[in-house]
């Protein structure tokens, strides 16, 4: 009985000496890498779809079809790997800022925001802008909008304008996968500025329920245009 | 004597056409089943009430306050049995207030379904209907009154046309039939403006009866008849507030 006691005494003991040794908690800022950020990232796809059971069914959709783009990008413990993943994380900053939900907010979202700040620091690219404009970037970049205008759908007057520029978005996504000239981004580029194309994109940024959605199309849209 | 009748039969009218749905409680051996109507309906407003905390957390911001408000409203349905009694008018004015407030949020339960919360956004759903359907508010979210009146008027003016009667009354309550029926059409969906509107421009017609409506002696087997469907053009008139100088498009 007195040498358990003892043990416990000492383990106490050894506990309390440990929390006094180890320094305090860094202050929240940029993410630092750690073996759960590592597990997280292998862990992506998981983690949207977990986050999508908790979305509107639209919202949801989107996700779904972003988390099949995260699945086509080589594995994340290769460069190629890292950077597509950081890319998609920082080009859904947008959507995800305009998730309002409060268990979404409480506990889903921080786990994207740790796992997107550790890759934007490993990668030391913080925005979209960062990212130079690739082969591979132009095709996720064009994967992500024409899901945007597929999950938007229903919410807009102009449809005629969605179909249409779904449909370039469509067209160019191909021309890119069979390593085709750019020339079709060029067009797309093009059109996105047509004054119907740009009321589009307006109308689904003012939107409540596809604001997220609409920004996303916008940044994608830009980063597409630079050189 | 004939201004007595009219006020009786309006007294009739309105005794038959809004006796209170609550008022079987009274009967005699129904007294239990209608307790545990309403412990099943204070039971599912509780639910339902839980539900909406359960589903309130993983809804967007711009579709709390629907939600917040279905709560509010079950919430003061409770409240309103508990102090003014379950078979107030004013507790079943708030139970249609919340089957409003359900007919009014099909779309958003629609729309703030998720993976987690589809099965509790369904029952959320059920309880409301069940409430409309208990409650008998599921028809419609608007009171019935004109259709209610207008529909006895042309049952009314259908068997007087058909007794023994002047030739000119008979044809004036024929040629206000198809009038009358126009109107109910409409009426069915409620008491709305343009019900209102459509009944604004009836009335005078059915006034105009008035002169050989009152030419009936009280020997006269349409007699009662007549007053009947003059007591329900005064109780109508005055429920719709309309006056005798409002002017029918009709007339």
């Amino acid at each position: 009985m007195k040498t358990l006691q003892r043990t416990l005494i000492s383990l106490m003991l050894l506990g309390s000496a440990i929390a006094q040794a180890t320094p305090p908690a860094a202050p929240a800022g940029p993410a630092t890498p750690s073996m759960n950020n590592w597990l997280g990232l292998h862990r992506l796809e998981q983690t949207f779809s977990i986050i999508g059971q908790s979305l509107y069914s639209y919202k949801a959709n989107y996700l779904r079809q972003v988390t099949d783009l995260i699945r086509s990008i080589p594995a994340p413990n290769t460069a190629a790997g890292s950077e597509g993943r950081a890319f998609v994380l920082v080009a859904l900053d947008p959507f995800m800022a305009d998730l309002s939900s409060a268990y979404t907010q409480r506990m889903l979202l921080p786990h994207y925001q740790s796992m997107r700040a550790f890759l934007a620091d490993q990668r030391g690219r913080g925005t979209l802008s960062d990212f130079p404009k690739s082969r591979d970037r132009v095709r996720e970049a064009l994967v992500m909008i024409k899901a945007a205008l597929e999950s938007s759908r229903d919410f807009v007057n102009e449809t005629q304008e969605l179909v249409q520029l779904r449909a370039l978005t469509g067209q160019a996504g191909r021309a890119i996968a069979a390593e085709g000239d750019a020339s079709e981004i060029n067009t797309l580029v093009a059109m996105s500025h047509d004054t119907a194309a740009r009321a589009l994109q307006d109308s689904l940024v003012a939107r409540g329920r596809t604001r997220g959605l609409g920004l996303t199309i916008t940044t994608l849209m830009e980063y597409l245009e630079r050189p | 004597m004939r201004t007595q009748l009219i006020a009786l039969t309006i007294l009739t009218s309105l005794s038959t056409a809004s006796a209170p749905i609550a008022a079987h409680a009274n009967l005699p051996g129904e007294t239990q089943a209608a307790s545990m109507g309403l412990a099943e309906l204070a039971r599912n407003l509780n639910r339902l009430i839980y539900l909406t905390r359960l589903v309130e957390q993983h809804i967007e911001r711009m579709d709390l306050p629907r939600i917040v408000t279905l709560r509010s409203l079950s919430q003061g349905v409770i409240d309103s049995m508990n102090t003014a009694g379950a078979t107030n008018m004013l507790t079943l004015q708030k139970v249609q207030e919340l089957v409003i407030g359900f007919r009014f949020s099909r779309d958003l339960f629609a729309m703030i379904s998720t993976q987690k919360t589809a099965q509790a956004v369904a029952e959320m759903q059920s309880i409301g209907n069940q409430i409309a359907r208990a409650s008998g508010f599921d028809q419609s979210p608007h009171t019935r009154i004109t259709a209610s009146v207008l529909g006895k008027m042309h049952e009314l003016t259908v068997q007087m046309s058909r007794l023994q009667i002047p030739e000119a009354l008979s044809q004036r309550l024929r040629q206000a039939q198809p009038a009358i029926g126009r109107v109910l059409s409409i009426a069915q969906t409620g008491d709305h403006a343009s019900t209102f509107a459509a009944a604004t421009d009836l009335l005078p017609q059915l006034r105009a009866l008035s002169a050989d409506l009152n030419q009936i002696a009280s020997g006269n087997a349409a007699f009662m008849t007549a007053i009947e469907i003059q007591g329900l053009i005064e109780f109508y008139s005055e429920f719709a507030q309309i006056n005798e100088s409002s002017q029918g498009a009709l007339q």
